[in-house]
């Protein structure tokens, strides 16, 4: 007979009464999901596994801040989501002073043969978050919602039309 | 068929399901950030211990002063209470031998 292994909750409890092992034993566990997630928002692997890294570092200094409300893995994406938007801030802010600086020719008009890829990342921030949770991750609409703090009729449509998107890229039809 | 195409996509864009060297670097990122929390302590610490005496300096050192000056009029007294007891410690000593 084997034990049954701990619940979220239980790591959550024993982490934050100083287990590293505990702590070490959510990562494993929610890895996966943080980094595709990030992965499919960034477009980009290797500042995606950064952020995941930042994302589980805020959760180790702020586990006490987790009430247990939502699942470990909606919150933890929560936290992801919050510092992809704040180093896309910050790059934009970037980018308009280059610009300034220096005006750029403009960006070459997306291709009607854009790849998924490309199709998800001329997807407006949020649009693409929920495609990428909603579509790529399996998560729920409301886990959605919750993630990203935007209402459940919100995350919706940005899911159809997301995905609409994404089919119109593969010359597709969404039925 | 399009369908078939996103679902191989996610697939294609999904992170391993295990991965050692993420989690030590993950690792050693926790290390880094739990050495500067201990630092942070140890000058909080230390800090909490010299402000005050920076602020009672000007306090403890007039009583410092004042308690050297006592002791520099009590000096010749404190002596010769010093010698006194080590002559008569010397005498006593000396009686019990005989």
């Amino acid at each position: 007979m084997t034990t049954p292994a701990p619940t979220d909750a239980e790591l959550v409890a024993a982490a934050r009464s100083g287990s590293h092992a505990a702590f070490r034993e959510i990562v494993a566990r929610h890895q996966q999901a943080v980094r595709s997630f990030l992965r499919r928002v960034t477009g980009d692997p290797d500042a995606a596994d950064d952020l995941a890294q930042e994302t589980f570092l805020v959760a180790w200094t702020g586990l006490w801040r987790y009430r247990g409300q939502a699942s470990l893995r909606s919150w933890l994406c929560a936290i992801a989501w919050k510092k992809q938007l704040s180093v896309a801030r910050s790059r934009q802010r970037e980018s308009r002073r280059a610009e300034a600086a220096e005006p750029t020719p403009a960006a070459p008009q997306p291709d009607h043969r854009l790849d998924l890829a490309a199709a998800l990342a001329s997807l407006p921030d949020a649009q693409r978050a929920a495609v990428a949770l909603c579509l790529g991750g399996e998560f729920t609409h409301s886990e959605a919602a919750r993630v990203l703090g935007l209402p459940l009729g919100t995350i919706k449509s940005h899911v159809e039309r997301g995905r609409a998107k994404l089919l119109a890229a593969l010359g597709g039809h969404d039925e | 068929m399009s369908d078939d195409r996103l679902a191989e996509f996610w697939r294609a864009t999904e992170a391993p399901g295990a991965d050692l060297a993420f989690a030590l670097a993950l690792e050693e990122r926790i290390a880094r950030r739990r050495l500067q929390f201990d630092l942070a302590a140890a000058v909080a610490a230390a800090l909490a211990l010299i402000a005050p005496l920076a602020i009672l300096w000007p306090t403890l050192s007039a009583r410092a002063d004042a308690l050297v000056t006592s002791l520099d009029a009590a000096g010749p007294a404190l002596a010769a209470v010093a010698v006194m007891g080590g002559a008569l410690l010397w005498l006593s000593q000396r009686e019990a031998e005989v």
